[in-house]
């Protein structure tokens, strides 16, 4: 029994009592406290005394008793006040509190002591066992307490430590809990966030991706949400994962593959199933429906020609024999045709068996266009460089024959029948060297000599001479261009390119048809010159010819311009044709392209080179009367390797009246030049032997005989004298083989130019 | 806001990406599929107008709000369920819980 004991020494509290683990008796009646105490003690508890409100609270602040056992009459300040400090003091929670009270005690009413928080209370007077008993079910309940208050602290601290923000949103929308991670993600605290309204959550089929606009930055955040309660009513975690920095590398990932053409992609063996980026979508021209291919949807979109190869390239690959890297042809949806290459690797399982097949697909459809034209015209670049050489050692054999042939015939021509044979003679050389013409045209060995030429005058002027070569069953059209560019090409040619294009048109449509000849001005972008070999961007005079005829089949039209390929009947063509257009636009800078479809007709355009608008070059005029033969009297150095040759131009000068020395090289030459003081005009081939060219021999000549007039000569003439095809300004070139009355003429003119 | 809409309905999206795209799409399709033409709708890009989402205290988009009728509600997430979100904006009455609608007779 708790009796008031008056006259009880004030006891303080017991020594030696841990935190949380006494009990705390408070009450101004020091001997009723006592007795209670004596009560505790015997039945194993530690206890403390305090017999005012003071006291009581410092002992409770600083000692943590387990439970305070509080009487009702408790002075300075009252147990009610006590009551209150201990309950608003969140580092007290765990103490438990229990009023002592009398029946009749009426200060402080039951009620108002369980509203501040009162854990129970005892009615004295109250028998000791009654008491003990009372002390252990609330010390019970205190342990209990304690369990649940651990228990949810582990909880909390799971939540807390979460990488992910957690938020707990109730039925309303309104956010009833955020952890630390949701702290940071919304960047506002806690107490802001609970309270707020976040609305009501909803979850995709797997989750849902939310946009955070934090500080400006735009996060991307992934949603899964959870079914829960909170506080007996239904609730849901929402649990956000900012995945920004996942979402920029992928991100990241599919514009490189976007960017290099390159997709990657999984298959996986057991299930057959193919895992594609967005890449290889679009490389097979798929919109990336889903995750997942079919590997018979992929297989369909393998050409069939490549399908076998590619199947057993892909099963030595599964067995691990061979690595897994295949060039083959797709199809895709709407008929169009790609390249790709594809790499894999074998991906295994922890046993080390084939698990999936992993790799990437790499579109290779212009890399192998570009190829393909470079390797044509690194062809091309071959055999016009043979063609070239041969054409060069059969001028100087031409012009041998055609020009003895020539003298041949003048001489017999009191005997008419052999002066005829030598007339054969000079009549096959002249075909002969018509044919090296065009061997060198196609080489690009061929002296130019452009001028500003209006296309459209042009092909109007050639209207008849091209009616008469097509004949009447074919319709000639002519589409001239309204304010097109003058040109800047060598006329001439160009009219030899035309001719050769519409003969080749004429074949192509024996049973008659419709030739077209249009001109316009066209831009070709750096898209177009990345794409075509040896083109570059610009602005071009266009002339398009085009056919109605048979067309060239697909797998000729790669080797049209190479020279002595002809698709003509044998006898009918020389295969120089399309070599020689060829050769002369690529010289002039241009660029020529074929289009054909079989069956239907073949178009050649040539894109010319347009007149730089500030040129003021002369425009073409036609040269003097070729048959008028003049000579001279002054003296010509004639400088030719070939003894031959040089001796047949010997001959033909002093014919027309020249006196003629003969050198056979540079050398040489000098040694003349130094030597004679008379010599009015070097005639040099440009290409010889012995180190010294014939520009140079020039160089050196007219640094001591300035005055020192030259003609060039020469088979094809090298960058020494014609500079990107053009002659330079001020040089004169007669080109072999040359007949007579061209070399009469050429040598009067040069001896004139200085005079 | 004209006298046949009976519904206020605001959508805050974050620019204009895919996503932001989706769900305009979503809620115009869910609009014209259930509220039978009495409705309005108003997009909100925050990027545009910051203040509105700080006064409106939008958390996160696309988050979707109906204004009118009272009460206010919102929903936040995957706007391609037109059940869930009429259930979120209570558009529907909520069925009473241990209720047998749907199951199998």
């Amino acid at each position: 029994m708790i009796e008031p004991q008056r006259g009880a020494a004030l006891s303080t509290a017991v020594p030696s009592v841990a935190e949380g683990q006494g009990i705390l008796l408070a009450g101004a009646d020091a001997a009723a406290l006592d007795a209670a105490a004596q009560v505790l003690t015997q039945g194993g508890y530690s206890v403390m005394q305090a017999t005012n409100g003071e006291q009581a609270w410092r002992l409770a602040r600083e000692r943590r008793p387990r439970l305070v056992l509080l009487d009702s009459a408790l002075p300075e300040p009252g147990a009610a006040e006590v009551l209150r400090r201990i309950k608003a003091d969140s580092d007290l929670e765990a103490i438990a509190v229990l009023l002592s009270t009398t029946a009749r005690f009426g200060d402080l009413e039951s009620a108002e002591a369980f509203d501040i928080g009162a854990d129970g209370y005892i009615v004295r007077p109250i028998a000791d066992h009654h008491l003990l008993g009372r002390v252990r079910a609330q010390l019970r309940q205190c342990d209990l307490a304690d369990q649940l208050r651990a228990s949810e602290a582990r909880f909390r601290d799971l939540i807390q430590g979460q990488a992910d923000a957690v938020l707990v949103v109730d039925g309303e929308g309104l956010i009833r809990f955020a952890n630390t991670a949701a702290v940071r993600l919304f960047a506002r605290p806690a107490a802001t966030l609970v309270g707020s309204s976040f609305g009501h959550p909803i979850e995709g089929e797997h989750h849902v991706e939310l946009e955070v606009l934090r500080a400006g930055l735009v996060l991307t955040v992934e949603m899964r949400v959870a079914p829960t309660s909170w506080e007996g009513a239904p609730a849901w975690i929402a649990s956000l994962r900012d995945i920004t920095e996942r979402k920029r590398m992928d991100e990241n990932l599919a514009a490189a593959q976007r960017i290099a053409h390159l997709g990657s992609w999984e298959y996986e063996i057991d299930s057959g199933r193919r895992y594609w980026s967005e890449e290889t979508f679009r490389i097979f021209g798929l919109i990336p429906h889903s995750d997942t291919v079919s590997d018979a949807e992929f297989l369909a979109r393998i050409h069939p020609d490549d399908l076998a190869a590619f199947q057993a390239t892909r099963q030595r690959a599964l067995t691990g024999k061979a690595s897994f890297d295949v060039e083959h042809r797709i199809v895709r949806p709407d008929g169009e045709e790609r390249w790709v290459h594809e790499r894999g690797e074998l991906q295994r399982d922890a046993h080390g068996r084939p698990r999936a097949f992993s790799g990437t697909v790499l579109d290779i459809t212009e890399r192998r266009e570009l190829a393909e034209r470079l390797q044509q015209s690194q062809r091309l670049e071959a055999v016009g460089q043979l063609t070239g050489g041969v054409a060069h050692d059969f001028n100087n054999l031409l012009t041998v024959i055609l020009g003895n042939a020539e003298i041949l015939a003048d001489e017999l021509r009191p005997s008419p029948q052999q002066a005829a044979l030598a007339e054969m003679i000079a009549g096959a050389a002249q075909r002969g060297a018509e044919l090296t013409q065009r061997l060198l045209a196609f080489a690009r060995k061929q002296a130019l000599d452009p001028k500003v030429v209006d296309i459209n005058q042009r092909v109007m002027s050639m209207d008849g001479l091209l009616r008469r070569t097509l004949g009447e069953h074919i319709e000639v059209e002519l589409v001239r261009g309204g304010g097109l560019w003058q040109a800047l090409v060598d006329p001439g040619q160009l009219e030899s390119a035309l001719l050769n294009l519409c003969i080749n048109a004429r074949d192509a449509m024996p049973n008659g048809g419709r030739l077209t000849i249009e001109t316009g001005n066209v831009r070709l972008d750096h898209d177009y010159a990345e794409r075509h070999i040896e083109v570059s961007a610009g602005q071009y005079v266009l002339v398009a010819v085009t056919d109605t005829g048979s067309g060239i089949a697909p797998d000729d039209l790669p080797r049209v311009f190479e020279p002595f390929f002809t698709t003509k009947p044998m006898g009918r063509g020389t295969g120089l044709g399309l070599a020689m257009v060829y050769g002369f636009v690529k010289q002039s800078g241009g660029h020529v392209s074929v289009y054909s479809e079989p069956g239907e007709g073949t178009t050649v355009k040539l894109y010319l080179p347009r007149l730089p608008s500030d040129n003021a070059l002369e425009a073409a005029g036609d040269v003097g009367d070729a048959n008028t033969v003049s000579g001279g009297s002054e003296t010509i150095l004639v400088v030719e390797d070939d003894e031959l040759v040089r001796r047949f131009a010997g001959g033909q000068l002093r014919a027309l009246g020249y006196r003629v020395v003969e050198a056979h090289n540079g050398q040489q030459a000098l040694e003349m030049l130094r030597a004679h003081d008379d010599i009015a005009l070097l005639f040099t081939d440009v290409v010889m032997p012995g180190g010294m060219s014939g520009r140079q021999l020039a160089d050196a000549a007219q640094e001591f005989r300035p005055e020192l007039r030259v003609l060039y000569t020469s088979g094809y003439t090298e960058n020494a004298i014609v500079h990107q095809g053009r002659l330079d300004s001020g040089v004169m070139l007669l080109p072999k083989p040359y007949r007579r009355a061209d070399l009469a003429r050429m040598v009067r003119r040069a001896l004139n130019a200085g005079s | 806001m004209n006298g046949m809409s009976q519904y206020l309905l605001r959508l805050y999206i974050t620019g204009k990406s895919a996503r932001s795209e989706r769900a305009i799409a979503n809620l115009r399709r869910l609009c014209a599929d259930e509220l039978a033409g009495a409705y309005e709708i108003e997009v909100i890009d925050i990027l545009e107008r910051p203040e509105l989402s700080e006064s409106e205290r939008i958390l996160a988009t696309p988050t979707l709000v109906k204004a009118l009728p009272l009460p206010m509600r919102r929903v936040i997430g995957d706007l391609s369920d037109t059940a869930k979100v009429l259930l979120g904006l209570e558009l529907v009455e909520r069925e009473a819980n241990g209720s047998d609608a749907g199951a199998l007779p």
